[in-house]
């Protein structure tokens, strides 16, 4: 099978991020949302001349509205559809300018932590993507010395921008961008992951669903085992060690992963920068941990990571098992109770055998000697 | 039983260059041939069968055969035969074996002549199955042991998996008890800087050996402990391979302040 059609097959056995066929047609989600969205504009009081909040609040009832209908499993394209229909109902009803931003399903504030750095124009394309969607706080981190870059995103993009004064990585970024940010749901992403704007929406239902920690499924994209990387076998092993055999090899070393602010402080957002650390710590203390939706993250071979980056991501590893072993014992939930090491070291007694043959029996004599020592 | 004309040859317990170690139990359908083969690697070979409480009849084969019996009345656990068999080795280059598995004596003597040119641990190039995607959980921590030891080149290719042989310099570096527990003697190899290097490749097909049977695969989950005992010994030792863990959790706690 050529490379590009194994991997078309295989997409379909990716997790399904929404039903195959629509419940209702488009034009019939386009009139409920506009009918709804209207509606939901009378209740409300009146607006408080501050768009920020304005906006807010029309998504609040958005997601109540949402979760009402029980449309979880939407497909994009409806729900889309249902929600700029609603937008425009809603505006017009309360007089407030038309928003083009697409509404989120979920009454808590979101944030999309990026980490920018090597490559400049990913970096804006992707925080294209993102500004579609209704978030309450873009935050891009950059990680190299990039004097240019700074600026250019401040021009072009609406997302707040820091720096730090020496290069340092992007796991450390995602651990300085969730620090900074102030919102109940973190998305995390960087400048090489290439999603569109409606991947991330499964990362949110998967949040509002009750789940900690949102990963990305890998899985269906994987070459075989002995072609994979270091990190993608480390994470399995991590992963069967901690009991979550069903985790398979997805962790927090890919993005985009979505985590709640209790998950973050329960971690630490030191930890968060050791993503492998993080992930045994949020298993250890009970967080709720599952995949949301399979993306091809290693998608074009630029996306590899390099020699050193890996090593950085292996001495993580072997942190988190320092973390696990800690926690629990030197050889977890798998006994030694079969050997019987103090042969091994010497003790105990046997009894040796043991033929010698001398040069008669060469010549055909059937004497047999033996001696015991 | 067809006599061969190798139980006849002379015995060499005097100076042996080459330790053979074949822990055995009721291997009694394949332990003369593993025996005459493993006689033939070297032209000084001592042989050494430990009988974990073989009742079959393996024992008398074995020594029928010229190998040293190490005679046990029990059962002392998976590979702890490799442990007592090595103390008791007399020769320069100590090669172990199974005794259920068969293999050529040109087969096995790349792995002595890799110790005699140098190699401390000379591996089986082995690596399971090549074109699955799913993985036994043994293989797995193999591969996952090597890359958190910072050997991804040695892939798969581990001490659990026969033959290997080791020099005595890496016996006297790992100790004769740490052989017992396989995973933790060949991290311990590579922390102490021991010139380990897959060699020849012996598909002996390891992981479908024992899985089929058990449900639970205890045996499995054993060998998953080893590698994270092993792992635990590593992570002990003050000065580890990895390097700087110390400089870069600081530098982490200056930023996050």
């Amino acid at each position: 099978m050529k490379f590009s059609a194994k991997r078309r097959k295989n997409r379909k056995k990716a997790l399904r991020t929404s039903p195959k066929h629509s419940t209702h047609s488009l034009p019939v989600w386009k009139k409920w949302g506009l009918k709804m969205g209207a509606y939901d504009a009378g209740r409300r009081s009146e607006s408080s001349h501050e768009p920020h909040h304005d906006i807010r609040r029309m998504n609040d009832s958005w997601a109540n509205r949402f979760r009402h209908a029980n449309l979880l499993d939407l497909p994009f394209s409806d729900y889309r559809a249902a929600a700029e229909s609603y937008v425009k109902g809603y505006c017009k009803a309360k007089g407030m300018p038309q928003y083009n931003g697409l509404l989120l399903p979920t009454n808590k504030s979101v944030a999309a932590i990026v980490s920018a750095g090597k490559d400049e124009a990913a970096a804006l394309r992707l925080l294209q993507q993102i500004e579609t969607l209704a978030l309450a706080e873009i935050i891009c981190i950059i990680g190299d010395q990039n004097d240019g870059l700074f600026d250019r995103i401040r021009e072009q993009s609406k997302a707040t921008v820091f720096y730090y004064d020496e290069p340092i990585d992007q796991e450390i970024c995602r651990a300085l961008g969730a620090k900074l940010s102030q919102s109940d749901i973190l998305l995390f992403l960087d400048e090489r992951s290439e999603v569109k704007a409606e991947e991330l929406l499964p990362f949110i239902n998967e949040i509002e669903k009750g789940t900690d920690i949102a990963l990305t499924d890998v899985s269906p994209y994987l070459d075989h085992f002995v072609r994979r990387d270091a990190v993608t076998v480390t994470n399995q092993f991590v992963n069967y060690c901690l009991g979550r055999k069903d985790l398979r090899a997805n962790a927090l070393t890919a993005v985009p992963h979505a985590l709640t602010r209790k998950a973050c402080e329960t971690i630490g957002y030191a930890n968060l920068a050791m993503p492998p650390k993080a992930q045994v710590s949020a298993i250890l203390q009970g967080l709720r941990i599952c995949p949301a939706a399979s993306i091809d993250i290693m998608k074009g071979n630029q996306k590899r990571r390099s020699d050193s980056e890996e090593k950085a991501v292996l001495r993580d590893h072997v942190e988190a098992m320092r973390l696990l072993i800690e926690r629990r014992g030197s050889r977890l939930n798998y006994p030694d109770v079969r050997r019987k090491r103090h042969f091994a070291e010497g003790g105990g007694s046997y009894s040796i055998d043991q033929h010698h043959y001398s040069k008669l029996q060469r010549q055909g004599n059937a004497a047999k000697l033996h001696s015991l020592h | 039983m067809k006599r061969s004309r190798h139980s006849l040859r002379l015995n060499t317990a005097a100076a042996p260059k080459v330790s053979v170690i074949i822990p055995v139990y009721n291997e009694r359908r394949t332990i003369a041939s593993v025996i005459a083969q493993a006689r033939l690697v070297h032209p000084l070979t001592e042989v050494i069968v430990v009988s974990n409480g073989s009742t079959d009849g393996s024992k008398q084969i074995a020594k029928r055969m010229g190998a040293k019996v190490l005679s046990f009345d029990q059962k002392l656990g998976h590979d702890v035969g490799r442990s007592v068999g090595a103390r008791a080795a007399k020769g320069s280059i100590l090669l172990f074996l199974d005794g259920d598995i068969v293999i050529d004596a040109k087969e096995l003597r790349p792995f002595v002549e890799a110790v005699n040119r140098g190699v401390d641990v000379a591996l089986n190039a082995y690596l399971g199955s090549t074109k699955s995607k799913l993985v036994h959980k043994v293989v797995l921590a193999k591969y996952a042991l090597n890359h958190l030891l910072f050997r991804s080149d040695l892939k798969g290719a581990s001490m659990t998996t026969i033959p290997h042989a080791i020099s005595r310099k890496a016996l006297d570096a790992i100790g004769a008890e740490s052989l017992s527990v396989p995973p933790k003697a060949h991290a311990i190899a590579l922390q102490k800087g021991l010139h380990v290097a897959p060699v020849h490749y012996i598909n002996v097909g390891s992981t479908n050996r024992w899985h089929s049977d058990r449900m639970n695969d205890p045996l499995g989950k054993l060998i998953v402990g080893d590698h994270v005992e092993a792992l635990h010994w590593v992570l002990d030792q003050k000065y580890d391979r990895s390097g700087n863990n110390d400089t870069d959790y600081k530098r982490l706690r200056a930023i996050m302040r």
